[in-house]
Formats: structure tokens, sequence, C-alpha cells
């Protein structure tokens, strides 16, 4: 039963769109500070269980909501994400809002601008709630990683929510925002996205600009939305996406109307299949039987499916950890108590930085620099990142001779539903290797969606838990993407799944 | 092999396994200008090994010719307007020790 202050959509049903509050603002049916008060409502309520907020920015909250409504009162015209409550993965830079980065070393940094992505959500009438929970530099797959509470999956507050942007997806799954925002370097939005079961987008490299995005690999970050379906992730991702003075690696090329797209249906679309991948021996059995129902509610849908070769994706997940750790190196070097956040006072500049950099990074961002800096050094430069980069290369070839056969790709998102808290924490290399599915997608700077599958079947182990599936699409092949993941969606229930913790606090 | 690189248990039953002393943990986190105390060094040196073990199947792709690097897909002009960006105060606003609008730095240079 909905309670009075649950969020509700026209039609009565709980768990609004962030189009629907959008339009109903627009038309004044809704006022955007009773909507706020609905989604504060809600977190205050789930919360306590979920840690899916790591500040709740409730002041700024209310006066962007009363700005909102008085616009509407002067009759000015109102945006695409008019009073839409909407999260910030801590990695966005937000004007007056502390920014951590999940991370002791920038505590109590108050960035003196907007970043790109907190800028354009806010002319767009979007209300930021605050900032979410996120693995520390958004290194990790389970959000645990952090000197802060760890983010819990709503749908098991004994299973990680995935990560790193798990409190952007648990905050959407729990219903404590209408939306959020992600960052993806190796499938930080995708993955978490699959074990909460919401939508979560990572646009092509380039098509949404890095400014104001704590930067951890320059060449394979990129910021993204989670949504509670696949035209909220359009809806946002045209407000995103466009060139950005600020970021010279941001795409100059048109925007497109995603939101028409995803109208566009899947008839005729080829989608290719790297059938190897699916003898992962990590993939569990309902997780592919999951995707196999997928497959056919895509053929359903009038897709065509063809088998595909990716020769070199076998090592993806290598190449992805020297790039991504030397790159994190390389960025993470600014963090040295001097110009941000936390210094730790000592009497020369050197032991500055040691006891600061000691002091403020986590034991996994020390683990990557120290890996970073291992295959930068000259005695292992060439063997180990100048022999990734040729391998990245190869696998963007692999990529193109794949899309010259089709038009999109499918795969699982992970090759399982979420794991225990505290399963993976001593064993790196076991989290390393559940991104299998997803890195390629960021070394080809390719387009990609998770979107929900179905539910594992509950056992005395563990209870049922979302799954879910992944599309990707050439660099800049967004309307594709969303066309046939809005087609899967609309020949299924699966988005509609809430999660049993997030209804009995409600 | 499984499809997607080498199994634990290919990597377990491997004979060449990658070691990492402590003495080379402690020089990499001093290029890295991080100060780990020996036990946390120890921690992170057992832990690299399986990970630089894992990573060496890159050394057998074949990538004779392959560039290290890929043509842009789309150049576009890194160049925009010139324009008056914050004053000295806001960004300084984040510094964590200021004196007279600049920032305090410890010394740097020996006696």
């Amino acid at each position: 039963m909905a309670q009075r202050g649950d969020p509700q959509d026209d039609a009565g049903a709980r768990w609004p769109t962030a189009r629907a509050i959008a339009a109903g603002v627009r038309d004044g049916s809704r006022r955007a500070t009773e909507v706020l008060q609905a989604f504060e409502a809600r977190a205050d309520a789930t919360e306590p269980a979920i840690h899916a907020y790591l500040l709740r920015a409730r002041d700024q909250a209310r006066a962007a909501a009363e700005a909102i409504d008085a616009a509407r009162e002067a009759g000015r015209p109102l945006g695409p994400l008019a009073g839409v409550p909407i999260g910030l993965k801590d990695i966005f830079v937000t004007e007056g809002i502390e920014t951590r980065c999940g991370s002791r070393i920038l505590e109590g940094w108050v960035p003196p601008y907007a970043g790109t992505h907190a800028r354009r959500l806010a002319e767009a009438g979007a209300v930021i709630t605050g900032k979410l929970a996120m693995d520390e530099f958004a290194m990790g797959s389970s959000s645990q990683s952090t000197p802060y509470p760890a983010v819990r999956n709503p749908w098991s507050p004994e299973h990680v929510p995935g990560g790193s942007s798990g409190g952007s997806a648990a905050a959407v799954a729990a219903g404590s925002c209408a939306a959020a925002l992600g960052s993806d370097t190796g499938g930080s939005i995708r993955q978490p996205a699959s074990l909460c079961g919401v939508v979560g987008l990572k646009p092509s490299y380039g098509r949404v600009s890095r400014h104001g995005m704590i930067a951890f690999a320059s060449s394979l970050d990129q910021a993204g939305p989670l949504t509670r379906d696949v035209r909220d992730a359009a809806v946002l991702l045209q407000v995103l996406a466009g060139p950005d003075p600020h970021d010279a690696t941001c795409l100059d090329a048109p925007v497109p109307d995603y939101l028409a797209a995803c109208e566009r249906g899947a008839q005729g679309l080829r989608v290719g299949v790297h059938r190897a991948a699916l003898d992962h021996e990590a993939l569990e059995p309902e997780v592919r039987e999951a995707f196999e129902r997928s497959l056919a509610v895509l053929a359903d849908a009038g897709a065509t499916l063809v088998d595909v070769e990716l020769p070199h994706a076998e090592h993806a997940v290598a190449t992805y950890y020297v790039l991504c750790t030397a790159e994190a190196a390389s960025n993470l070097a600014r963090y040295d108590g001097i110009r941000y956040g936390h210094r730790e006072a000592r009497p020369s500049l050197r032991q500055t930085y040691e006891a600061t950099r000691e002091r403020g990074f986590g034991a996994e961002v020390k683990r990557r620099v120290l890996l970073g800096t291992f295959v930068l050094r000259k005695e292992s430069y060439a063997a180990y990142y100048g022999q990734a980069q040729k391998v990245r290369s190869l696998i963007v070839r692999d990529y193109a001779q794949a899309f010259a056969r089709c038009d999109l790709l499918a795969s699982p998102t992970a090759p399982g539903p979420a794991f225990r808290r505290g399963e993976r924490d001593e064993d790196p290399l076991a989290m390393y290797l559940s991104d299998v599915f997803t890195v390629g997608a960021n070394l080809a700077g390719l387009a990609a969606i998770s979107i929900p599958a179905g539910l594992s079947h509950a056992t005395a182990e563990r209870p049922a838990l979302p799954i879910g599936v992944q599309l990707s699409a050439p660099v800049l092949g967004e309307p594709t993407l969303l066309a046939a993941a809005a087609a899967h969606e609309d020949r299924s229930e699966h988005h509609r799944r809430r999660p049993p913790t997030a209804e009995a606090i409600a | 092999m499984a499809a997607l690189g080498p199994s634990r248990a290919v990597l377990a039953s491997a004979t060449v396994m990658t070691a990492v002393s402590l003495a080379e943990c402690h020089e990499l986190a001093t290029l890295a200008r991080l100060s780990l105390d020996d036990a946390e060094a120890e921690r992170f040196a057992a832990q690299l090994g399986p990970i630089l073990d894992y990573l060496e199947q890159l050394r057998a792709v074949d990538t004779e010719g392959v560039p290290e690097h890929l043509p842009p897909s789309r150049p576009g002009s890194a160049l925009r307007d010139d324009q008056p960006g914050p004053t000295l105060a806001e960004p300084l606003r984040g510094v964590p020790a200021v004196r007279d609008d600049q920032v305090v730095v410890p010394k740097f240079k020996e006696d």
C-alpha cells in the first residue's frame, strides 16, 4: 500500500519516472517542493539501512525546488527535468557542496565551481538531492572500498550494490531519488545497475563531458545516468550530451533526439553475440538463462541474432587493469596535501606528501597506485603499459570487425547477481575478474547499457536478486542502443520489480 | 582455458610466479610518494604477485606491427575562446593553507 507522501505518478502507481515528474511540474499538477518532500521522506526511511547518500544537500535542494515552483508561477518556461530529484555520485564536482570522491584525502573540499554535469542538470530544472556514496576514487565493484558507511543492496542488505556507482544504483532502486548520475571507467555504471535492478547507461567516450568529474583513468572515464527505465536514461542523456569547451576530448558531434530513438523499435536490427564468452567459468547458469531469454525477447521484437568473434576479448580485463592503474597513478599524483582537501602537515614537502597520501588513501587506491607505478616504471613500461596499449588497439579493431556484421552486441552485464558483503574484500583479483563483460566497452569507447533482465531464484543462501543484460553499440550509436533497450523493456516487466527492503520500509 | 582469460586454477598451477619483494614494494611506494608501514607493505607485496601473474598473459599476445595508439576517430578542435575565469580567491578557497593569496607549502630545499 502506498502511503501518503510516497512518490506517486499520475496513474496512482508508486515510483514515478523522471518524465512523469517533470511533466507534472510543468503542467502544474505537481509542485517541485512537494515532489522533493516525498523523496526526502523516502530517503529518511531507507537511508538508515541502505547508506546510498554520502551527503544530503537538503538546503540547496529545497532552494532549487522553490525556485522551480516560483518560475512556474511566474510563467517562465521550465526545462525537461523540472523538479526531478536527482542524486549525483560524489565524483561530480558541485559548487558549494562538499565533494570527496569517496576519499578522506578530499575531506572538507567545497568546490568553487560546478562541473558541466551539475550545471546542465540544474539548467534543465533538476533538483540535486545530494552526493551518492561510491568506492573511493571509483576504484571497486562493490561500494565497500570506502572509509565511510558502505552501501547496501536494497534487494538484500547483506549483499553489495555493486560499484563503483553503488550509491547511485541503490538510491534509484530504493526510491530515494528519481534518477542518479554515475561514472563508468570499467563498468561502474552498468554493473551496479545490473546488481540493483535498474537501468545504467554508459555513453560513448566523449559523448558527455568529463569536466568536473574527478579523474580516475582519463582515456576510459565517462559519465552517465542510472534510471528506473530506458526512456528516463534517454531524457538525462539528452541534457548531458554535447560538446563542452571545458573538455577537449568531448565529441563535437550533433546530439540527436534520444527519446524519439526509443520509439524506433528493434525491427531489422542485427544483434551480435560472442558465444565463446558465455563459456566463462564465473558465469552463473541463472545469468546465462536470463541472457538467453533476453535474446529471445529481442528476436521477438524483430531483431536478428548473429554470432560474432572478438578474438582478443579474453585479454580485456588484463589490458584494462594495466591501463587504468597506470592512468590512476598519474591522475592521483595531484593529491599531495598542497592544493585540495586534507593536509597532514610535516616539516618537509616530501614528508607532507607521503603522510597526506598515507593517511588520505584507502587500501584499494594504494594498491592501484602501486600497480600503476609498477607498470609505468622504466623497467616494465614496454612489457606492461606499452604492450597493453597495443592489445587495446587489437581489441578496438576486433569491435570494428564485429560491428561490420551487426548493429549491437549483447552479453550479460555481470557474471553473477550481487555477491555477499565482505566476500571479495581480501581477494582483489577476484573482484577485478568480475569486470569481464564490461571493460571492453571502455577500452573501445563504445556506448553500452545495462537493463534489468529478471531475478535469480531465491535459495537458502540468498534471496532473489536482480540480473542485468548489456547491449553495446559503436561510438555514437546511442540511438540504436536506446531503440533496442526500449524494445526489450516494452516486452518485459523486469524494470517494474521493486526491492522487498524498500517495500518493507515504505 | 576459459574463453575469457586464464582461470585461477590455471594461474595457481603456473610454474612462473611473479614475486614482489618487500623491498620492491617499498621502492614502488617511494616512487608513488606513499609511505607504507611494514605490515601494509607485506600485504600489498603478497597481493600484487597474483595480480601481476594474471597480467603476464599480455606478453603472449602477438602485437608485431600494432600501434600503441590508434588515431582518434573524430578529430576536433581543442581550442576555445578566451574568457575570463574565476578570480584568484575562488580556487584558493579549497586550498588547505593560504597566506597573502598564496599557497603555503612546507620547506622543500635542504639548508
